[in-house]
């Protein structure tokens, strides 16, 4: 009951029919972000929206394309840094422990419309016990994405969504043909002259870490002090990766399909039947009109579990408004206010009520090209369900790992090296940044 | 050939006068100079023996960021070294050989010859977002345009840059591609090359291999070394290939200096140490163009040297 | 003789047109892909001449870049740039490589030395200099420092160029009693025509190409240039490549353009026949 009463006051506050909230009247914020030009677009149409629901404060929205870290580096040696933005989670850890952003703990124990309960359990960036300087607005878990034409042109069922890996890998050997029309058991198969890939598996951790969770491992130890990728469930599940790429032949090197086309083009164009990726393709899938659906990804062990992770949108603790960027802080995380991101499919919204019930869950994830029919099962349920968070939510330094461990996987990826060996030689290097 | 002394009279006020009309010409360089250049440089250099981290206030730790780079607990330091190394020291010659003998081409009296300049010089003008993302897609391994054409004709393919071995030269065959700026550089300087010396290699019986290593060569060591020195100092700092197209893999075999300072700077808001790192590259490269430039009075023809 | 010398000749054009085809087919390829709906930008076999073209791609790309603003924005850093440059680099590399003076060579050394140290860590320093002085936010960091020498790289290479000329020229007119601005501007600054021409065509494709720089040093969207509007196609998470291409066509016309007017002067050459050595 108590939420209902919550959730409907979002809802009067973002139509603007309740009398706003204190905030420092003549207050000119600051806002940066990244993103693509539709991301851009909404971004901007929402920074508009919520001018006119805030009388007497603008906003200066600057889009910054690429090198993000870096701008906002120098605004911030100058004491220019933005009231509220985007930022990059290992950036945020940095200036959070410096008290520069905001605890968004404390002004949501006081908020007298939103509080921590309304935000999918495990979404907070907390820097210590009980100090979070955000949450994930657009929280991007993974799934298997499908081109239906292509597997009613191979006469394959559609993948279920209680299949294991070796289903998956069994579907996409009769999905992967080289140029003589043959499929990776059969005699003759050339693995040299593929023309279509059965799977595409993106190979960053974000990607392989549900995996690993499946099959039972994890990045780290239980209290974070060791590295646990070398523990055998863990290595079994990068090699399985790498094996479907470099044993079984059914997935492109994923080093090569870096360079190759964005996932909608490898689906659209027949190069690539099923693409384990993040829930932020839907927007591009979407706009190619193909016929295309979703399932949840394959098991590798018994373990359930579903990554969550994205970016943060944080709120500086110099701001000269502070009421006022914390109003923006709230914009941004209401789906509402940021509708079309979430409608067009590019980001999942984070509040509860947005993935739970049905007349809310119409505004967005419902009947709408952007949002197949497994949509919901895909990623909204598996994040409800059994979400895990991604290692930077409580590694700070975790980009500085990732800077080690990624490099030594690519040769795994080519299949120049194991699974075992790369991690093993990386093992010391990544347990001596965890003990400084 | 410069023996013509400069008449006696009044050397000292002769003196004066150049001084200051040196100091006062060369003024803008030097203030310039002051301001914005070393005055940035004095504060990096302090910042690098600090924990600096931008949003904080630096304090001292001493030599501790220079330490930390050699005592072996960053295995990425001397990775990046290594990587920049062999790209610096294969890339820098094949360039400065190959734009030169692609300039003294475009020098020649051919027909089309402003169309062929244009040709090879468009390629520097392209915005590297746009240069990076076709390279991309030529090399990649299965749909790239050059191996599906090598694999058409029956020659063997390759990774490219997408494979530990062969990354470095192809980024450095890449380089060749947009060589276009340092053949500009040549052909300016080989306007300067007057003809009256090729008269005379004519007159003696010389053949045109003669004029080219007789005249042009010598005529052109100014602009070579120019090169030659630039091709280093630039060639440290290669960014974009790494930061736009490998990301310093695979297994870090392009792992750039720069790269791996901007990501020590930025990303890991580790500015003091990211400091440390870019002093020890100013040192590198400033001690290798000092050899450079010492050797250079060997083998540098200047015309109007004031050496006499 | 004769034949050795049509044997040279036709290896020469064998050359220049087997490079011309590598260094070209990048570039056709990015026009090829400009002109395609983006699912066939990596159709195999390849695409060689779209059919029919999509010029669509063209209005599209310029709806996401207001390319005229950004273009009088990018201008605005331009112009005056150019004009810096070419004067003080010119005016700074003839002191260096004509007057003798205590002290020059030192001088020199140390502003070579500037270019040696990576811009990553002076950048923050040089932006609370410019903060300081309450510059942040507008055109000036970008454009006064080419008021001051017009940076190293150009000092260096104009040096170069004053070198090569010989010193009979200017003692001359130094005995007629001109003095080293007349000289410089009267005599030497003809003869490096060339030379100054290139340094031109450089600070004009470095400016035009910039990103970080006015990225970090202007604080509104109104301000930005061509460049950054440039690297919006460049998306993390969502490729348009067929837009990226057609705005990156759209971005290098104009320096084409001025390269191939610029060219016609490397081909003058300067007339030094009349001159002894």
């Amino acid at each position: 009951m108590k939420k209902l009463i919550a959730l409907s006051l979002v809802l009067i506050l973002a139509l603007g029919m309740l009398p706003a909230l204190a905030y420092e009247d003549g207050a000119h914020l600051v806002f940066t972000f990244w993103g693509s030009p539709i991301e851009k677009e909404v971004i901007n149409a929402a920074m508009k929206d919520f001018e006119e629901a805030h009388p007497g404060v603008t906003v200066e929205s600057v889009h910054v394309p690429n090198e993000y870290d870096t701008k906002m580096q120098t605004m911030a040696a100058a004491g220019e840094a933005p009231d509220t933005c985007y930022m990059s989670i290992p950036m945020a850890f940095a200036w959070a422990k410096e008290g520069e952003l905001v605890n968004v703990y404390d002004r949501l124990a006081d908020d007298p419309v939103l509080s921590k309960d309304d935000f999918v359990d495990g979404t907070w960036y907390e820097w210590e016990e009980g100090k979070a300087f955000g949450s994930i607005p657009a929280i991007e878990p993974f799934g298997v994405f499908y081109n239906k034409d292509m597997f009613d042109a191979a006469g394959v069922e559609y993948p279920s969504a209680d299949w294991t890996w070796d289903d998956f890998i069994a579907i996409a050997k009769k999905l992967t043909v080289d140029a003589s029309g043959k499929h990776p058991d059969e005699e003759g198969f050339n693995a040299e002259n593929i023309v279509q890939y059965g799977a595409q598996i993106s190979t960053g951790a974000t990607g392989y870490i549900s995996f690993v969770w499946s099959n039972g491992g994890d990045y780290f130890n239980e209290d974070h002090t060791k590295f646990a990728l070398t523990e055998p469930a863990a290595t079994e599940a990068i090699q399985k990766i790498a094996d479907a790429v470099n044993v079984e032949h059914v997935a492109p090197s994923p080093i090569q399909a870096k360079a190759i086309p964005s996932p909608v083009i490898a689906l659209q164009s027949n190069m690539v039947a099923m693409y384990v990726g993040g829930q932020w393709n839907c927007l591009d899938l979407g706009d190619s009109d193909m016929n295309f659906d979703l399932v949840p990804l394959p098991q590798m062990g018994d373990v359930k579990a579903s990554v969550m992770q994205g970016g943060t949108v944080v709120t500086n603790a110099n701001s000269k408004y502070p009421d006022a960027a914390w109003e923006l802080w709230k914009w941004m995380y209401s789906p509402d206010s940021v509708l079309n991101v979430h409608a067009r499919g590019l980001w999942m919204p984070v509040q509860k009520a947005w993935l739970e019930e049905e007349e809310l869950l119409d505004k967005w994830a419902l009947n709408n090209k952007y949002h197949p029919s497994g949509f919901k099962a895909t990623f909204i349920d598996s994040t409800l369900e059994y979400g895990r968070p991604f290692m930077n939510m409580y590694m700070p330094n975790f980009d500085e790992i990732e800077a080690i461990v990624a490099p030594a996987l690519d040769n795994v990826w080519l299949g120049e090296t194991t699974a075992a060996e790369a991690l093993a030689s990386v093992e010391a290097d990544v347990n001596a940044i965890l003990a400084k | 050939m410069h023996a013509t002394p400069v008449v006696r009279r009044g050397r000292s006020t002769f003196m004066r006068r150049n001084a200051r009309a040196g100091y006062l010409l060369a003024a803008p360089a030097i203030l310039g100079f002051l301001i914005f250049t070393m005055v940035p440089m004095v504060a990096s250099f302090v910042l690098s023996f600090t924990d600096y981290q931008i949003i904080n206030t630096p304090s001292f730790v001493g030599w501790r960021n220079y330490r930390e780079l050699f005592d072996g607990t960053d295995s990425l330091f001397f990775k990046s070294l290594k990587a920049t190394n062999y790209f610096v020291f294969l890339s820098v010659p094949l360039n400065t050989i190959f734009a030169f003998m692609l300039a003294s081409l475009l020098n020649r009296p051919i027909r089309a010859r402003g169309f062929f300049r244009a040709i090879y010089y468009i390629p520097s003008v392209v915005p590297v977002v746009a240069v990076t993302t076709i390279w991309m897609w030529l090399l990649n391994p299965d749909l790239g345009l050059i191996n599906v054409t090598l694999r058409k004709i029956g020659l063997p393919t390759n990774k490219w840059i997408f494979s530990e071995p062969t990354v470095i030269p192809s980024l450095a065959l890449m380089d060749l591609w947009a060589t276009g700026n340092i053949v500009v550089i040549y052909l300016s300087g080989l306007q300067g090359v007057g003809t009256h010396y090729y008269e005379a290699v004519e007159v003696d019986g010389g053949n045109a291999w003669h004029k080219f290593w007789n005249i042009t060569v010598p005529m052109m060591t100014p602009t070579i070394f120019f090169n030659v020195i630039m091709g280093f100092i630039n060639g440290f700092q290669s960014f974009a290939q790494a930061f736009m197209m490998t990301q310093g893999g695979p297994n870090n075999a392009s792992l750039f200096y720069m790269f791996y300072l901007y990501r020590e700077a930025f990303t890991f808001s580790k500015m003091g140490r990211a400091c440390a790192i870019a002093w020890i590259l100013f040192l590198i490269i400033g001690v290798l163009t000092a050899v450079i430039f010492r050797t250079s009075k060997y083998w540098v023809f200047y015309e109007g040297s004031d050496e006499r | 003789m004769k034949r050795r010398k049509t044997i040279f000749s036709v290896l020469v054009y064998l050359l220049l047109s087997l490079g011309a085809v590598f260094y070209l087919l990048p570039l056709y390829w990015m026009v090829r892909s400009s002109l395609l709906p983006m699912a066939q930008i990596f159709r195999m076999p390849p695409i060689w001449i779209p059919n029919p073209p999509q010029f669509g791609n063209y209005s599209q790309a310029l709806r996401i870049l207001p390319f005229g603003r950004y273009l009088g924005n990018t201008l605005t850093i331009l112009i005056p740039t150019m004009v810096g440059t070419l004067l003080t680099s010119s005016i700074s590399a003839y002191a260096f490589a004509r007057i003798e003076w205590p002290g020059r060579d030192i001088w020199f050394g140390l502003i070579i030395t500037g270019m040696m140290l990576p811009y990553a860590v002076t950048l923050i320093p040089t932006f609370l200099g410019w903060k300081l002085l309450g510059a942040y936010g507008s055109y000036y960091p970008l454009i006064v420092p080419s008021w001051f020498g017009g940076g190293a790289f150009n000092i260096f290479m104009l040096r170069q160029f004053y070198m090569t000329i010989p010193h009979e020229l200017d003692e001359a007119a130094y005995m007629d009693g001109a003095g080293h601005l007349r000289i410089y501007f009267f005599i030497l600054l003809p003869l490096i025509k060339s030379a100054l021409i290139v340094v031109g065509l450089f600070t004009f494709i470095r400016v035009w190409n910039d990103f970080l720089g006015p990225l970090v040093y202007l604080k509104t969207e109104k301000q930005f240039t061509l460049a950054i509007g440039l690297q919006q196609f460049v998306g993390q998470y969502t490729a348009q490549w067929h837009l990226l291409m057609a705005a990156s066509t759209l971005v290098a016309l104009p320096t084409v353009t001025i390269y191939l007017i610029g060219q016609r002067y490397f081909v003058e050459g300067i007339a030094l026949t009349g001159l002894k050595g």
